[in-house]
């Protein structure tokens, strides 16, 4: 059928259907979100206002059978970063608003009667919007849960927990995956935003004859062929991650001295080895736990897993590398166990676990807890967080705002965004890409660290100048393209490498839409997006000067490579001249 | 005591690379042995799964870097994550 715009206006408590404007028609992910949120919200707008709006839109591949397509982009003005903001997630949404013909939600306006809050089903030329009072207060669990009991199991489920609802600015929006159990559209406080319009869970079902319209059904299938046979003969694509998960870098990244390491103060973390994809995998291997699992239906990556304690026992799942990491070398947990059961309340509770790992590791040098205490952690995400106490508002309120109340100098955001995972002054690549990104410190927005560290895409020496603001900006160009295709982003790694692979792609987004594009129009989609998000966040004031890594970088000498951030100013901004 | 004409090293090895060898282990190796003669001494099925990344000392390094006593050589084969 074909996709519509399903709008919905909480200010009244109405919906309406409307056809897809010409201009958005050859969009869908996040080219759709950031040009819907560019064009219809003042960017000078308070996010957790009445202008702001929240919108979901499923990648252009999402619901038609292509492999890894089934990531769904969500986008608001991020009360994190003051910007604009674009956050993808896995789990079942993505398949089903495509399928429906849900070519973007879009949630705006506050309800009237903010004494409450609200659940949108969203079905075939229908949003239902009734009252909840009986979820409120309810975590993200118990909420599927319930809702799997109202619109049953096959329903796609996007939910905020308790954070959201106190509009915290580290509070996510949780998806509900294949097996039971959440994604999240993790960073940039959406979860607030979804809080402040007082919707508490939308579900989403598709009927069986609801189908994505193909226009070139067979040439679809054909190159799926052809890109799934890439992903998988790819080594990091098609083994390595299902085999490790992404904690595989743990390793990899202290042997190059560019893991972030108490509060990053240094590149290599000593007990790197406890925390290690290698570790995670035996442990799960002995636990009787799940090394693979996709994150969407149609997943050959299968970089997920389950992760169980040492009774068997169902711990977490979506145990990542750059959670690992915040809890681990930067906040100091050593035990892969207590990282993993924080994980899990952090995932029910509704909480970027990036931003809110980071935001415990700042919290040693605030002298809040003691540097690998666990323990105090797990108590102040239970019960300081989950309650609102003012420590659980402060912890709530992300890593910026901890470095502001404290009086810290070595805080690790851009655009008051946690920056995660790799050390910029090691990795200095990636360093571009997150001072640059219209998103702040995103490490997913142009992952120069294949190139630096992994040796996908050639090789560019870390520790160099050289090379990296090309090389942000080619992968940044590239990844807003993908992440408007509904592909996870892994699928970078064969595109980096293997020639057949992007072909494939534009030649199903082709067959998809009955159009003709070529590389050069992928790569000019990719540009438009980035240049969108960056005029909104120049309209909403954050400029050149916020496209710059924390000062201490410039003058802190990092270990073990003994390097500082040396780009000058003029440099970074030259990241723009395209 | 060390053997004339050998010097120690520390050899890492990491993801499959650890399966029927060892995750850390000192090593001698003979005066004049290059990174690539390391990897052979491994018995690494070049085929089947290539040396993706050579870090020497932390630093990344080639088939003919040199090595020298104390060095810490890391092996892994392609690996990604994010």
């Amino acid at each position: 059928m074909s996709d519509r715009i399903y709008r919905v206006d909480m200010s009244n408590l109405s919906f309406e259907i409307e056809d897809v404007p010409e201009a958005w028609q050859g969009l869908g992910g996040r080219g759709l979100t950031s040009t819907i949120v560019a064009e219809e919200v003042n960017p000078e707008c308070h996010p957790l206002g009445p202008r702001n709006k929240l919108v979901f839109a499923p990648g252009m591949l999402s619901g038609t059978g292509a492999t890894d397509s089934g990531r769904c982009s969500c986008g608001a003005k991020s009360p994190l970063t003051g910007g604009i903001k674009e956050s993808n997630a896995g789990g079942t949404s993505a398949a089903i608003l495509a399928r429906l013909g849900v070519k973007a939600l879009i949630i705006e306006g506050l309800p009237e009667d903010d004494s409450t809050f609200y659940h949108l089903h969203v079905t075939r030329e229908n949003v239902e919007i009734t009252r909840v009072p009986e979820l409120v207060g309810k975590n993200n669990f118990e909420v599927l849960d319930i809702m799997a009991e109202k619109v049953g199991n096959k329903a796609a489920v996007m939910t905020i927990g308790r954070a959201g609802e106190m509009k915290m600015l580290v509070a996510n929006i949780s998806v509900r995956d294949p097996n039971g159990k959440l994604r999240s559209h993790g960073r940039g406080g959406l979860g607030a935003v979804m809080g402040a319009k007082k919707v508490k869970c939308i579900t989403v079902e598709a009927g069986p004859d609801d189908e994505v319209s193909i226009s070139d059904p067979g040439k679809l299938k054909a190159a799926n062929k052809k890109f799934m046979h890439a992903i998988l003969a790819h080594p990091v694509a098609g083994e390595g991650l299902k085999a490790f998960g992404t904690a595989i870098l743990v390793n990899i990244l202290s042997e190059a001295g560019g893991l972030p390491t108490r509060n990053f103060r240094s590149g290599e973390c000593d007990f790197a080895e406890q925390i290690s994809g290698e570790r995670m995998a035996r442990l799960i291997t002995e636990r009787e736990g799940d090394t693979a699992h996709g994150c969407h239906r149609g997943c050959v990556i299968r970089c997920s897993q389950t992760y169980n304690d040492e009774d068997g026992k169902y711990v977490t799942s979506g145990f990542e590398y750059e959670t690992i990491w915040s809890l681990g070398a930067h906040m100091g947990i050593s035990d892969l166990d207590m990282i993993a059961r924080i994980d899990n309340v952090m995932d029910d509770l509704g909480v970027d676990s990036i931003e809110t790992g980071i935001t415990l590791g700042l919290a040693v040098d605030a002298g809040i807890l003691d540097y690998g205490d666990g323990e105090a952690a797990l108590r102040i995400i239970q019960d300081d967080l989950a309650n609102g106490t003012p420590l659980g508002r402060i912890i709530g309120g992300g890593v910026g705002n901890l470095g502001r109340l404290y009086g810290l100098v070595r805080v690790p955001v851009v655009k008051n965004q946690g920056i995660t995972a790799y050390e910029p002054r090691a990795v200095k690549g990636q360093g571009i890409t997150f001072a640059t990104n219209p998103m702040g410190a995103d490490h997913t927005a142009g992952y120069a660290v294949a190139t630096n560290i992994l040796g996908v895409g050639g090789h560019l020496d870390p520790l160099g100048k050289e090379g990296q603001i090309e090389l942000s900006r080619n992968l940044q160009i590239s990844t807003a393209a993908i992440d408007s295709t509904g592909m996870c982003i892994f699928v970078a790694f064969p595109i980096l490498d293997d020639p057949e692979c992007m072909p494939a792609l534009i030649d199903m987004i082709n067959a998809r839409f009955g159009i003709e594009l070529d590389f050069s129009n992928v790569m000019e989609l990719g540009k438009r997006i980035l240049r969108t998000e960056r005029e909104f966040n120049l309209r909403a004031g954050l400029n050149s000067a916020h496209d710059r890594l924390p000062e201490f970088m410039t003058y802190e000498t990092l270990p073990p490579h003994d390097v500082v951030w040396d780009f000058t100013p003029e440099e970074i901004d030259g990241f723009w001249d395209f | 005591m060390r053997k004339a004409g050998y010097f120690t090293i520390t050899i890492r090895l990491f993801a499959q690379y650890r399966e029927g060898r060892f995750a850390d282990r000192e090593r001698e190796v003979p005066d004049g042995a290059v990174v690539g003669d390391v990897i052979k001494s491994l018995e690494i099925d070049e085929d089947r799964l290539a040396v993706g990344i050579i870090l020497l000392n932390g630093r990344h390094g080639k088939m003919d870097s040199a090595l020298e006593e104390g060095d810490v050589l890391s092996l892994f084969p392609r690996i990604g994550g994010g």
